[in-house]
């Protein structure tokens, strides 16, 4: 299940550095995202890969507004810089000295969360319209 | 173990596409899959509740990033 599960990340990877256009890189971040929301799933049942899988459909749905929005403006978004490898090098050293870490097992959904965070939200977009006036 | 390694991975990848970025549009991509390596974080080691709290913090970080790209297209800067 997890190599199944890196090997799509790495592919979905891939395709992420060969696109060009950014809609095409938007449209990906939802691929991932279901990608590990599948991942997710298979920790803490079928209402993780509903949270995860919702929430990165959405972000890239707005980054695709954005995206179209600002079409044409780079004729190139991306180039290859020597620095983008050497972030690969945090995996060799996790795997030196990584602990080993038990699944945990699904546990209960505490209900007072959710006034919480749909107040947490609305603050934030309250935030967000009075930084873009 | 290999959940760990997919955390770092994915981590790496959204740094590797920060790295590369020209347009601002693939900086926000890679600031979403940093995201993502938290949350897969939270569903693996952490409980449903903090699962909860991540995605909700993402979709509150998406909505920050995408904000502050429309002010600053609004100044001319994308």
């Amino acid at each position: 299940m997890e190599l199944y599960l890196i090997s799509a990340i790495f592919l979905l990877t891939l395709l992420l550095f060969l696109a060009r256009d950014n809609i095409y890189a938007s449209l990906l971040l939802a691929a991932i995202g279901v990608v590990v929301a599948l991942g997710a799933a298979a920790f803490k049942g079928p209402i993780a890969f509903i949270l995860v899988a919702l929430v990165y459909i959405v972000a890239s749905l707005t980054l695709v507004i954005v995206a179209a929005a600002s079409i044409g403006d780079a004729p190139k978004a991306i180039s290859m810089r020597a620095a983008a490898p050497l972030a690969l090098l945090l995996i060799p050293t996790v795997l030196l000295t990584a602990p080993r870490a038990e699944a945990a097992q699904p546990a209960g959904f505490d209900y007072i969360l959710l006034p919480l965070l749909a107040a947490f939200v609305i603050y934030a977009l309250k935030i967000a319209i009075e930084m873009t006036i | 173990m290999i959940e760990l390694i997919i955390v770092v991975a994915l981590a790496a990848i959204g740094l590797a596409v920060v790295a590369t970025a020209v347009s601002l549009v693939r900086v926000v991509i890679g600031a979403e899959v940093l995201t993502l390596s938290a949350i897969y974080a939270a569903a693996a080691y952490g409980d449903l509740n903090m699962l909860a709290v991540a995605a909700s913090v993402g979709v509150v970080e998406t909505l920050m990033l995408v904000a502050m790209l429309f002010k600053m297209a609004k100044e001319g800067y994308v």
